[in-house]
C-alpha cells in the first residue's frame, strides 16, 4: 500500500508542477510557445477565410503596370489622372496609399522655370518698345503692368519679328511649366473630389515629450484626444504628405503596419499615439469617410464605437484582422486603359497602392506570404464594414486558466489511477474536444481562445506521467528479477554448503547461465558432484553450462566423464547405502526376512512400503518398514519394543474390516511388517463435496469401521489415529481399517524432540487435553469422519492449530442438517452423540454405534 | 548502540549428536539460534541450512524487499524475509530427498538496528530480555503445551511436566508458507539479550538464568556457566545459548556530560 501511496503523491506533485509551469509560461508569454500558439492561430485563420462582399476595390501598381507605364516613381500627374478617372467613375472614397512627403523635385520643371525667369527677366529694347512680358500667371487678380523701360540687352538686339516668336516660346514654356508642375496637378485632383484620403507614416518609438500644440491644422483635425489612460503604440516622428496635399485631403490615416514577433501581420493598430494625440489608421479613416462618420465622434476604449458600429480592440488599440478572399483587385495598367468597367468602382472605396516586388514592402499574413499592404488595408475595411471580427472575448483568459487548471488536475489525479489504455483514450478525447471547440469558436464566431497551453499541459503531462510509470514499473520489474536471481544464487550456495547438491543445481538453473559468475558457481558445483562420484550429475551440470557457451575445460570434462560412466553402473538414484538396494541389472533379489522385495510402493510416515512376495506360498504382500536411522538413537530400544508390541497385538486382530498382519520381523537395520496387500484407495477422496458417498454407502462404511473398532477395543487395542486416510476402500468395496496403533508409535514417543503435529482435526478432546485415551476416543474420531463423509466439511476447522484445538474442546460443530439437508433424520442424533465432548455421554462401544446406524437404513 | 555477544552450544549429556546451531554477528547486530528436528541427523541439516541462509542473506546487499509490510520497520521486514527464505530452503530440501523428508527446525532471531530491536521466531526456542534486574520472555512458544496453558487447560507447571511438551504447532521448513512471529522493541543501555533453545529452558528456570547472568561478568563466562548448570541438572537435550550485552555508544562528548552531571550534584 505504501508503494502505491508514494507514487500517487509523486504523480500528483508532478502534475501540479507541470500545471504551475504552464501557468507561468502562460503569463509571461514565453517565446517558443507563443510561436506555436501563433501557428495554431494561423491555421484557424485559414479556416475562417471566406469570400468577402465589402465595397472595397484595390488598384495595384503591379509589375505589369511598371513594365508598361515606366519605371517607378511615376510622375505625380499620372496618379492625378487616375484619381480624376476614379472620380469620374463616382468612387465614393479614394485611398491613395502613396506617401508624398516631399515636393516633386522635377528637373525638367526647374529648367523650364529657369528659362521662364530668364526670358521674363530681360527687359525689351527701349527703342523697340516691345515689352516681352508674357501673360505669366502670377497671383490671380494682379494686373500686370510693366513699365516700359529701355534697358539694353540681348533681347534688345533681337529684331522685332524674332521678338514675336520669343513670346510664343514663353507661352509654350509657361504651358510646359503647368504640365510639369505635378504637385499642382495632383493637389488639384485631390482638392477637386474632396474624397481622397492620404497616408501618414509614423516612426515608432518612445514619445519625445512634446504635446501636439505645434501640429498643423490638418494634423489636428485628423486626430483625436485620448480619453483616460492610453496604451496605443507610440511614435516619435511623423511623416505626413506635403502640405499642399494634406490640407486639401478628405482625411489622413497612418499606414503603419505592425507585425507580431514572428513577422506575421495579424492585427492593425487602429490608433497611433503621437504627442498625446491619437491618429487613426488609413483603413479606419477610409471606412469612416465611407460611412459618413466624423472622426471626432469616435470613442476609443475597450471597443471603438462610432454610430452603431463597435470595433473590438485590445489594450493597444489593435484590431485582429480576419482575412477574407475575393477582394477585387485590379492592375493599374488595366484601369488606366479602361479595361475595367466603371461600375466596379462606383460608390466604393478604392485603394490605390503599390504591389510590385521591390516597391512596397510585402507582408506575411496567416493566409498568404506575399501580401501587398493595400490588400491588408482592404481587409481591415472589410472587417469593420461587415462586422467580421476576430476578437478575444473578455472571458477568454478566464476560460484558458480554468482549462489549464482542469487539465492539470486531470493529469495529476486521474491519469495515475487509471490504466494506460484508458488514459490514452480519455486524454485523446479531451485534447480533440478542446481543440475542436476552440477551432469552432474561432471559425464560426471569431472568438480567439488560446488553445495551446491547456493542450500542452495535457500532452506533456500525459507523456510525462505515463513514461514515468512505465519506466518505474520497468525498473521495478528489472529490480525484482535481479533480486530473485540473487536470492537463487544465495540459496544455491547455501544448499551446496550443506551438501544438498541436487537442490543447489536446481537453484542455479534458475539463474541466467550467460552470466560469468553463474557459470563459475555451476562449475564448482560440477566439481563437487565429481568428488561425490555422482558423475552423471556432474555431466548434466557441465552440459547446462555449455548451453550458454564454453567455459574453462567443461568440454574435456564432459568427454572424460561420459566415457567413464559407461563402465559404471548408472541408474542409482542417490547411490547412498541407506537407500534400499535396488539395482537394475543384478540377479540377486533383495529380501526382507523371508519375503522377496519386488519393488517400492511408496513412502509412508514411518518408512518405505514395498511390494513383497512370500516365496513359500507365492502370495503378494505389502511390507511396511521402520528405519532405525529415522529415530533418535537412544530411543531406538524403546521404539522397537513398542513397535513389536503393537504389531504383535495388531497381529492378533483378525477381522474382516481390519488389515491383516501376517508377519513381523527385523532384518539388519530395518524392522518390517508384512501385511495384506490392499488393492484400493483410502476414503480421503470421498470427503470432498463433489464426491460424497450416498447416505446408504456412508452408513455401510462407517458401520464396518465401527464393527472393526468394537472388535479391537474388545481386545484392548486402541487405534488412536482414525481418519479417512487410514480407512481403505478396496476395489471390491470392502472396508479395511489400517495402521492400528502403528502410527502412534512414531508420534507419541515420550521423550522425542519436537515433532510437528499434523492437523489434529480428528483428535478427541481428551487427546488434545493430553489425558489418557481409550476406545471412546476412537469413536469420536470416527464421528468426525462420519460428519465429513456426509457433509464434505470438517466439523472443526480453523486457520491455526490454536483455534482448532479450542473448537474441538469447547465449541459445538455446525449442525449437520444445515450443511446437508438431505440427511436421514435418524442420523443426526448419532452424529451428535459421537461428537459429544464428554466421554461419558458418547457411544461407549462400537457395537452400539453399529446398531444405531443399521437402524437408520430402515 | 553497541552489542557485545557470545554464544555456546553443547550436545548435552543424553543426545548422541548436536542438532542445534547458532550464529552471531556483533557488527550486524544479528543473533540467531536454531534447534533442528527430524530423523537421522536431518535435524542438523535443517538447523544449519536455516542459519546459513539467514547469515548469507544479511551479508549480501539487498535493494528491495518483497512483500514489504508497512506495519513494521525496514529492519524487521528484512529479518522476516531472511527467515522466510530460510523456511523455503529447508522446505525444499526436505521435499527433495527422502532422508530429509519431514525435517524442520525452530528459529529464534534478533536484529539490532540503532536502538531498535527486531525479533522473529518460529517454534519453542526463546528470546529473553534482562533489564533492570528483571527477566522477561519476549517470544511466545509455538508449542502444544503453550497453547493449552493459554487456553487455561493446564497450568504452567503441568505444562513443564507434560508428555507433549516438545511437540510444536509451528516449525520452520515444514510448510512452504510458514511465517515467523514478528515483534519490535526499543533498547536501552545495559539491556541484556538472551537467546536459548529448549534444551536450556527445560533444565533451568528463568530466575536461575537471571542469577547466573547477573553474577557473571561477561557474556562468555555467563554462557559457560549456563551450559554447565544445564548439564548439571540433567542435560537431556542439546543446549544452546547466546548472550548479548547492549551498551550505549560512547561518544567523545559523553565524557563531558558525565563531568557536568557530576557537578550538578
Amino acid at each position: 500500500m505504501k508503494k502505491i501511496k508514494n507514487s500517487t503523491i509523486s504523480d500528483f506533485i508532478l502534475g501540479i508542477v507541470l500545471m504551475l509551469l504552464a501557468l507561468f509560461s502562460f503569463f509571461i508569454s514565453w517565446g517558443p510557445l507563443e510561436t506555436l500558439e501563433n501557428g495554431i492561430y494561423d491555421l484557424n485563420a485559414n479556416l475562417r477565410v471566406q469570400q468577402s462582399s465589402a465595397p472595397v476595390a484595390v488598384i495595384a501598381i503591379d509589375e505589369q503596370s511598371i513594365t508598361n507605364l515606366g519605371r517607378w516613381p511615376w510622375p505625380r500627374a499620372r496618379i492625378a489622372a487616375m484619381v480624376d478617372l476614379l472620380q469620374s467613375y463616382q468612387a465614393k472614397v479614394i485611398g491613395l496609399d502613396i506617401i508624398y512627403s516631399e515636393k516633386d523635385a522635377n528637373q525638367g520643371l526647374l529648367e523650364v522655370r529657369n528659362l521662364i525667369k530668364e526670358i521674363e527677366g530681360d527687359p525689351a529694347d527701349a527703342n523697340q518698345g516691345v515689352a516681352l512680358t508674357a501673360p505669366a500667371p502670377k497671383a490671380p487678380g494682379v494686373v500686370e503692368t510693366v513699365p516700359a523701360q529701355k534697358t539694353p540687352g540681348i533681347v534688345a538686339a533681337i529684331p522685332v519679328k524674332k521678338k514675336q516668336s520669343l513670346e510664343g516660346i514663353l507661352v509654350s514654356l509657361k504651358e510646359s511649366e503647368k504640365r510639369l508642375d505635378n504637385d499642382a496637378i495632383l493637389a488639384n485632383s485631390i482638392a477637386a473630389g474632396k474624397n481622397v484620403v492620404l497616408p501618414l507614416f509614423f516612426v515608432p518609438g518612445n514619445p519625445s515629450g512634446r504635446t501636439a500644440s505645434n501640429l498643423p491644422d490638418y494634423l489636428q483635425k485628423n486626430s483625436i484626444s485620448p480619453t483616460g489612460g492610453d496604451n496605443s503604440i507610440t511614435a516619435r516622428e511623423i511623416v505626413p504628405p506635403i502640405a499642399e496635399f494634406a490640407a486639401t485631403a478628405m482625411g489622413l490615416g497612418h499606414i503603419n503596419i505592425v507585425a507580431d514577433r514572428d513577422g506575421t501581420v495579424r492585427s492593425e493598430p487602429l490608433f497611433i499615439n503621437f504627442e498625446e494625440k491619437l491618429f487613426p489608421s488609413f483603413a479606419l479613416q477610409l471606412t469612416l469617410k465611407y460611412l459618413n462618420y466624423d472622426l471626432q465622434t469616435l470613442k476609443p476604449g475597450n471597443e471603438i464605437k462610432f454610430g452603431r458600429k463597435t470595433v473590438p480592440v485590445d489594450e493597444n488599440n489593435r484590431m485582429l484582422i480576419s482575412y477574407a478572399s475575393g477582394i477585387p483587385y485590379y492592375s493599374f495598367f488595366d484601369v488606366v486603359n479602361k479595361k475595367v468597367a466603371p461600375d466596379v468602382f462606383k460608390d466604393k472605396i478604392v485603394i490605390i497602392a503599390q504591389s510590385a516586388a521591390g516597391l512596397g514592402a510585402m507582408q506575411v499574413t496567416p493566409t498568404a506570404v506575399n501580401v501587398p499592404p493595400g490588400t491588408i488595408i482592404a481587409n481591415v475595411i472589410e472587417n469593420i464594414i461587415n462586422d467580421d471580427h476576430i476578437v478575444r472575448p473578455s472571458w477568454a483568459n478566464a476560460l484558458e486558466l480554468i482549462m489549464i487548471l482542469v487539465f492539470g488536475l486531470y493529469i495529476a489525479l486521474v491519469i495515475p489511477r487509471i490504466k494506460a489504455g484508458i488514459s490514452a483514450m480519455v486524454s485523446l478525447i479531451l485534447l480533440l474536444g478542446w481543440m475542436m471547440t476552440t477551432i469552432y469558436l474561432f471559425a464560426a464566431y471569431g472568438y480567439w481562445i488560446r488553445a495551446l497551453y491547456p493542450a500542452l499541459i495535457l500532452i506533456v503531462g500525459y507523456i510525462v506521467i505515463v513514461s514515468k510509470r512505465y519506466l518505474l514499473t520497468e525498473r521495478t520489474n528489472v529490480r525484482m528479477e535481479a533480486d530473485s536471481v540473487e536470492t537463487n544464487k544465495m540459496l544455491g550456495l547455501s544448499f551446496q554448503g550443506q551438501g544438498l547438491l541436487d537442490m543447489a543445481f536446481d537453484k542455479f538453473r534458475k539463474c541466467p547461465a550467460e552470466d560469468e559468475s553463474v557459470k563459475e558457481l555451476l562449475y564448482n558445483l560440477g566439481l563437487d558432484f565429481e568428488r561425490k562420484r555422482m558423475l552423471n550429475k556432474a555431466v548434466a551440470v557441465y552440459q547446462h553450462i555449455a548451453t550458454a557457451g564454453n567455459f574453462k575445460d567443461i568440454g574435456e570434462r564432459i568427454k572424460k566423464l561420459t566415457a567413464a560412466g559407461e563402465t559404471m553402473i548408472f541408474g542409482l538414484s542417490g547411490s547412498k547405502k541407506e537407500a534400499t538396494v535396488m539395482m537394475d541389472n543384478t540377479e540377486i533379489k533383495p529380501t526382507l526376512g523371508r519375503y522377496e522385495v519386488v519393488k517400492e510402493l511408496g513412502r509412508g510416515a514411518m518408512g518405505t512400503v514395498f511390494l513383497g512376495k512370500d516365496p513359500r506360498i507365492n502370495r503378494e504382500v505389502a511390507i511396511k518398514t521402520l528405519r532405525y536411522e529415522e529415530i533418535d538413537p537412544e530411543q531406538i530400544d524403546e521404539v522397537k519394543k513398542r513397535f513389536f508390541r503393537e504389531a504383535e497385538a495388531a497381529g492378533k486382530l483378525s477381522h474382516p474390516n481390519i488389515v491383516t498382519i501376517y508377519d513381523v520381523g527385523e532384518d539388519y537395520d530395518i524392522a518390517y511388517m508384512a501385511m495384506e496387500l490392499l488393492d484400493g484407495t483410502d476414503l480421503e477422496k470421498y470427503t470432498k463435496k463433489e464426491n460424497l458417498l450416498s447416505a446408504q454407502e456412508t452408513v455401510r462404511v462407517v458401520s464396518c469401521v465401527a464393527a472393526a473398532l468394537d472388535y479391537a477395543h474388545a481386545n484392548g487395542i486402541v487405534h488412536r489415529d482414525i481418519k479417512p486416510a487410514n480407512i481403505m476402500m478396496l476395489n471390491n468395496r470392502e472396508i479395511k481399517v489400517a495402521d492400528f496403533g502403528i502410527a502412534r508409535v512414531m508420534a507419541t514417543s515420550k521423550t522425542q524432540t519436537g515433532v510437528v503435529m499434523g492437523t489434529p482435526s480428528y483428535m478427541s478432546p481428551e487427546q488434545i487435553a493430553g489425558k489418557k485415551v481409550d476406545g471412546r476416543s476412537d469413536l469420536f474420531s470416527l464421528g468426525v469422519v462420519l460428519y465429513e463423509l456426509i457433509s464434505g466439511e470438517k466439523p472443526f476447522d480453523g486457520d491455526s492449530i490454536a483455534t482448532l484445538m479450542y473448537k474441538i474442546t469447547s465449541s459445538p460443530p455446525p449442525p449437520i442438517q444445515e450443511l446437508s439437508p438431505g440427511i436421514p433424520e435418524k442420523m443426526v442424533p448419532i452424529v451428535e452423540k459421537l461428537l459429544s465432548k464428554d466421554v461419558e455421554t458418547r457411544y461407549q462401544t462400537g457395537k452400539s454405534l453399529a446398531d444405531d446406524l443399521l437402524a437408520c437404513l430402515n | 548502540m553497541n552489542l557485545t555477544a557470545s554464544g555456546k552450544t553443547d550436545q548435552g549429556l543424553v543426545r548422541s549428536n548436536n542438532e542445534d546451531n547458532f550464529y552471531l554477528d556483533e557488527n550486524l547486530g544479528l543473533l540467531v539460534v536454531a534447534d533442528g528436528m527430524g530423523g537421522h541427523a536431518s535435524g542438523e541439516t535443517a538447523s544449519s541450512l536455516a542459519i546459513n541462509v539467514i547469515r548469507d542473506y544479511f551479508q549480501r546487499p539487498q535493494k528491495s524487499i518483497r512483500d514489504y509490510d508497512p506495519a513494521y520497520s525496514e529492519a524487521t521486514n528484512r529479518l522476516n524475509r531472511a527467515i522466510r527464505l530460510a523456511n523455503l530452503a529447508v522446505y525444499e530440501a526436505a521435499q527433495s530427498s527422502p532422508q530429509l523428508n519431514g525435517m524442520g527446525t525452530t528459529i529464534a532471531a534478533v536484529l539490532m538496528t540503532g536502538n531498535k530491536l527486531s525479533i522473529a521466531h518460529i517454534g519453542d526456542s526463546r528470546v529473553y530480555l534482562i533489564r533492570a534486574g528483571n527477566i522477561d520472555q519476549l517470544t511466545d512458544d509455538h508449542s502444544i503445551v503453550n497453547e493449552q496453558v493459554k487456553r487455561d487447560l493446564i497450568t504452567k507447571e503441568e505444562a513443564a511436566q507434560s508428555e507433549m511438551k516438545n511437540i510444536l504447532t509451528k516449525a520452520l521448513g515444514i510448510h512452504a508458507d510458514t511465517e515467523p512471529d514478528l515483534d519490535e522493541l526499543t533498547l536501552f543501555g545495559d539491556d541484556i539479550l538472551f537467546l536459548c533453545t529448549d534444551g536450556l529452558s527445560n533444565m533451568i528456570t528463568d530466575e536461575a538464568v537471571l542469577d547466573i547472568i547477573s553474577s557473571e561478568g561477561d557474556p562468555t563466562t555467563a554462557c559457560d556457566a549456563l551450559v554447565n548448570t544445564a548439564n548439571k541438572n540433567g542435560g537431556k537435550d542439546n543446549i544452546t545459548v547466546i548472550i548479548g550485552c547492549v551498551k550505549k555508544n560512547k561518544k567523545w562528548y559523553s565524557g563531558l556530560f558525565k563531568f557536568m552531571e557530576f557537578f550538578r550534584r
